[in-house]
């Protein structure tokens, strides 16, 4: 596993972003009080929901008597529960986010750390989960915008190393957490293997799927030319290659393939993809999420 | 174009060919490690490469131009260094033998830009007109014949030996030249001699290939002369340049021939002064002669020359300002003196030093007047007493008045009846009123001494030893008498105060003289040195090197054997010799003069402008003159074929640099 030492990336003028983002949610949001995210599920709520038939058994004071009034029927009311709504958090912690100069790590973890606050600020319960070639390590779901210190130790001590397994970190992720919420993967999808059938784990388990594809253009730059021996950085798989500009060219096109492909799959399947580039500041990325809905409501 | 090596052998070549080859080779097979790099997700890379159509056989052939390139560049490099040449070169180019004049009339001003100017370009004109196949060699012609360049076809190398010639103070020695030149051509076919000079040569000197055709020249300077054409192609043709005024113009020069001074014997504050000067003017010139004493203007003479008038002339009685002479010659503004070496001479006046003498004796008033008059006799008065006492006397000469001398006390001295009991030749008793017979009148210490009728009252009767010499002498026995060796003695037989020598100017003439032989101090004429010959110098004899500055202010180390240096002196003015450490003061000076009346005569032979005319004006000349021209640029193919070599390098980086044979 190739260890990578990440720098201290959660100062004051990053907290001062943070602060910021979550004055801006709490607008996004229209000034909702405690508790504002509303789970889908119905309930002992306040919030009325919906109407169903009344069935014998159920309990009478339920029953819309209005709606008997007018219609002569009997349904019952139903409410929304209130309930935790939990975030997960899966940044990527595979030896691929380690590379360059700031690495994409810390990238994704400032987008780690700002999601974390925005949903502690709105009281969401949330968990850290990194994965690389599994899951590695799991900060347990917590509440209140004091925690948010938790998942900056957190993700402080976390280092980048491991091949990128996602299905298998996944897989494993939602074995491991039954209660169903957002799953945020924020990963440079760097798998030999494929994306789609991790992401459809977190589909067909019912979680909210949210993918935000951290890169780095200067991946895409490659200055060296000659005879070269690419090494892979997970797999240290060697391929020996005479570079020039043509070649260069053609792997440039060959990651904006593989990008539109992920971006296709997630528009198809009908999970919000973002596009997260180092070259731009988090709090930009995090502020189109809340432009584009979805991950606030 | 068929080439054969010049540098290299074949065998050398094709030794070559095979190492280079080699090395190409063996570079070529060695695997340069690759760069290493990481990269994020390698899959995305091996489908590009997947991607690419690999044509092994195109590979194969661009990897294999690759080393063919760089073999061709090996192949086109060794070429180069063989120095290809059309064999035809090697038969048909010649050999030619540049003598330039660099003689003292060389420097005469009588042409634009001086007559060495005018041979430095009529050489590089010839060297110009050298192609690919001619060598050339060239040598300056003075008092010494120095060959520059060795045979050469670069004319870069010749340009630059040309362009530092230097006109010297010395004649030419044309025949030594000529013969080196010959020599130096001797088997080697289509041989050539340019000689380039203004043909200011002494009349009647005979050059080798150049034969008297005819009766003598009109102004009887040497005969009708011609240059004579080669018996066979191994032997060279002569050619002559002229490099001067044409016949009958230039050649104004007043010079000085001959400056010589020497102190007076007994006035050493004076000194005389000996000067030849001579005219080659056509018509009457009236000059000045400054004579300048360490610098200072001391005389001033005018002086009218007629025609090719010749003048002596003494100047006596001058008061000695200083020590280094420099006569010179300045003309009014309407006289061009056409030759400014000779126009200035130097010379030296011995150094005067001091004598510390003793005189030792009851008192003599006779003696200590006579060597009074002496301005450089330090004397020192001491009675026989102070003498004896005296515990290690050094003097320069000790005069003992009726004292005996020390027999520990060594050095020159001058006994005046010396009592017999001291006396270093055996008294045998007196003569009496002792009259004069014999003089010895040749001998350096009776030089200016008259002693005719000499009155003598008495005087000590001594035999001569073996060895000694007899100055003079009555019937009875001597009267003077002087032994040598490492304590030179004058012995006076009798009491000088008993005689009327005293009363005679011959009495501290006679003193004098007794000096001058104690220690040579030259009272003739002191000759300077003539540039062009071999000056031999003498100097302390523990001495075993030297250190010679010019007047230029070169240095130059010289050995010195058994107290003489030999010095080849080549330039005019005041040399100095240091005869050790420079902080010490120990030196001696040398005055050189051209002093050579046949070259300050600058005038250019007919004759020999003639023969060069003639030779000029006939059809071989003229083909000398005008068949030399290249038909093509004289670049050598060496320099062709790495111009090919480099070409191809860059074409070579320019296609791996574009991928194109990588």
């Amino acid at each position: 596993m190739v260890q990578t030492v990440s720098t201290p990336l959660f100062d004051d003028s990053f907290m001062k972003r943070l602060e910021l983002l979550a004055v801006v949610a709490r607008k996004v949001l229209g000034g909702m009080g405690r508790a504002e995210r509303r789970s889908r599920r119905i309930g002992q709520g306040v919030e009325f929901a919906d109407h169903r038939d009344y069935a014998p058994g159920d309990d009478f004071r339920l029953i819309d008597w209005n709606i008997y009034g007018r219609l002569g029927r009997l349904l019952l009311r139903l409410y929304e529960e209130e309930e935790d709504v939990f975030l997960y958090l899966l940044p990527d912690l595979s030896s691929s986010m380690g590379q360059g100069r700031p690495p994409k790590w810390d990238h994704a973890r400032q987008i780690t750390a700002a999601l974390a606050y925005i949903g502690l600020s709105g009281l969401d319960r949330v968990s850290v989960v990194p994965f690389a070639d599994g899951v590695i390590d799991r900060l347990p779901p917590t509440r209140g915008r004091g925690q948010i210190f938790k998942v900056f130790d957190f993700l402080q001590r976390a280092r980048t190393g491991g091949e990128t397994r996602l299905r298998e970190s996944l897989r494993s992720f939602v074995h491991q957490n039954k209660r169903r919420g957002l799953a945020v993967v924020i990963s440079d999808f760097y798998d030999g293997r494929g994306f789609e059938d991790a992401l459809n784990y977190l589909r067909y388990h019912r979680f909210e799927t949210f993918v935000i594809q951290v890169c780095d253009r200067r991946e895409l730059e490659f200055g060296h030319h000659g005879d070269l021996t690419l090494v892979d950085c997970e797999t240290q798989e060697q391929v020996h290659v005479t570079l020039n500009a043509r070649l260069v060219e053609r792997y440039r096109q060959a990651h904006r393939r593989f990008a539109l492909r992920l971006e296709e799959f997630c528009t198809t399947h009908q999970i919000p993809y973002y596009l997260a580039p180092i070259q731009t500041p988090f709090d930009e990325l995090v502020l189109k999420v809340f432009r584009d809905g979805g991950l606030l409501r | 174009m068929n080439l054969v090596p010049t540098a290299l052998t074949w065998t050398q070549v094709g030794g070559l060919l095979a190492a280079a080859g080699l090395v190409v080779t063996l570079l070529y097979l060695v695997k340069t490690r690759r760069r290493r790099v990481r990269v994020p997700f390698g899959p995305l890379w091996t489908e590009v490469l997947g991607r690419r159509e690999v044509s092994s056989l195109w590979r194969l052939l661009k990897q294999v131009l690759s080393w063919l390139l760089a073999a061709l560049v090996a192949v086109l490099l060794v070429s180069a260094a063989a120095d290809p040449r059309p064999p035809r070169e090697q038969e048909e180019g010649r050999s030619l033998v540049l003598l330039v004049d660099t003689s003292a009339s060389m420097a005469a001003t009588d042409v634009p830009g001086g007559r060495l100017a005018l041979a430095k370009a009529h050489a590089l004109q010839a060297v110009e007109r050298l192609v690919p196949a001619d060598r050339a060699m060239l040598l300056s012609v003075d008092g010494q014949v120095v060959p520059l360049v060795s045979f050469t076809r670069d004319p870069a190398l010749l340009r630059p030996a040309i362009q530092a010639l230097q006109a010297s103070a010395t004649a030419a020695d044309w025949p030594r030249a000529l013969r080196f030149a010959h020599t130096a051509l001797r088997g080697r076919p289509h041989g050539e001699i340019l000689l380039i000079t203004d043909a200011a040569l002494p009349p009647g000197m005979e050059l080798p290939g150049l034969v008297a055709d005819g009766g003598p020249m009109p102004d009887g300077r040497g005969a009708s002369l011609n240059l004579q054409p080669p018996a066979s192609d191994l032997q060279p043709v002569i050619r002559l340049l002229p490099a001067g005024p044409a016949a009958g113009e230039g050649g104004d020069n007043v010079a000085i021939l001959a400056f010589n001074v020497r102190r007076y014997p007994v006035d050493r504050t004076s000194y005389e002064l000996f000067l030849r000067v001579k005219s080659t003017f056509a018509r009457p010139v009236r000059c000045e002669l400054n004579i300048l004493a360490d610098g200072v203007l001391a005389e001033h003479i005018p002086l009218t020359l007629q025609p090719g008038e010749e003048l002596h002339r003494v100047f006596p009685d001058l008061p000695v300002l200083g020590r280094k002479l420099l006569a010179r010659l300045v003309f009014p503004e309407d006289v061009v003196d056409f030759f400014p070496t000779d126009d200035e001479a130097y010379a030296l006046l011995p150094e005067q030093q001091k004598l510390k003498v003793a005189l030792v004796g009851p008192g003599n008033l006779f003696l200590e007047a006579a060597l009074l008059l002496d301005a450089q006799v330090e004397l020192t008065r001491l009675s026989p007493e102070q003498y004896r006492d005296l515990p290690s006397p050094r003097f320069d000469v000790t005069l003992l008045d009726r004292t005996a001398p020390r027999p520990d006390v060594a050095g020159p001295r001058i006994l005046i009846a010396p009592p017999p009991e001291g006396s270093p030749w055996p008294v045998e008793g007196s003569m009496d009123r002792p009259e004069l017979t014999f003089v010895r009148r040749d001998h350096p210490l009776l030089r200016w001494v008259t002693l005719n009728d000499l009155n003598i009252d008495e005087a000590w009767r001594v035999t001569p030893a073996a060895g000694d010499t007899v100055l003079a002498a009555a019937r009875q026995g001597p009267l003077l008498l002087y032994r040598g060796g490492a304590s030179p003695t004058l012995l006076f037989t009798f009491d000088v105060v008993r005689s009327d020598l005293p009363l005679r100017a011959a009495f501290p003439m006679l003193l004098l003289d007794a000096f001058e032989e104690f220690f040579h101090h030259d009272a003739e004429l002191l000759a300077t040195y003539r540039t062009g010959e071999t000056w031999h110098v003498s100097v302390p004899e523990e001495l075993q090197e030297v250190v010679w500055v010019a007047p230029d202010g070169t240095r130059q180390r010289l050995p010195a054997q058994r107290g003489a240096v030999a010095i080849g002196g080549r330039s005019t003015g005041f040399h100095r010799l240091l005869l050790g450490p420079e902080e010490q003061g120990q030196e001696r000076w040398l005055a050189a003069n051209l002093a050579d009346p046949r070259e300050s005569d600058i005038r250019p032979r007919p004759d020999l402008l003639q023969a060069a005319a003639r030779d000029a004006a006939s059809p071989a000349g003229r083909g000398a003159a005008e068949s030399t021209r290249p038909a093509r640029p004289r670049r050598p193919p060496w320099m062709t074929v790495l111009a090919v070599a480099f070409a191809i390098l860059l074409l070579e980086w320019f296609t791996y640099q574009r991928r194109v044979t990588v």
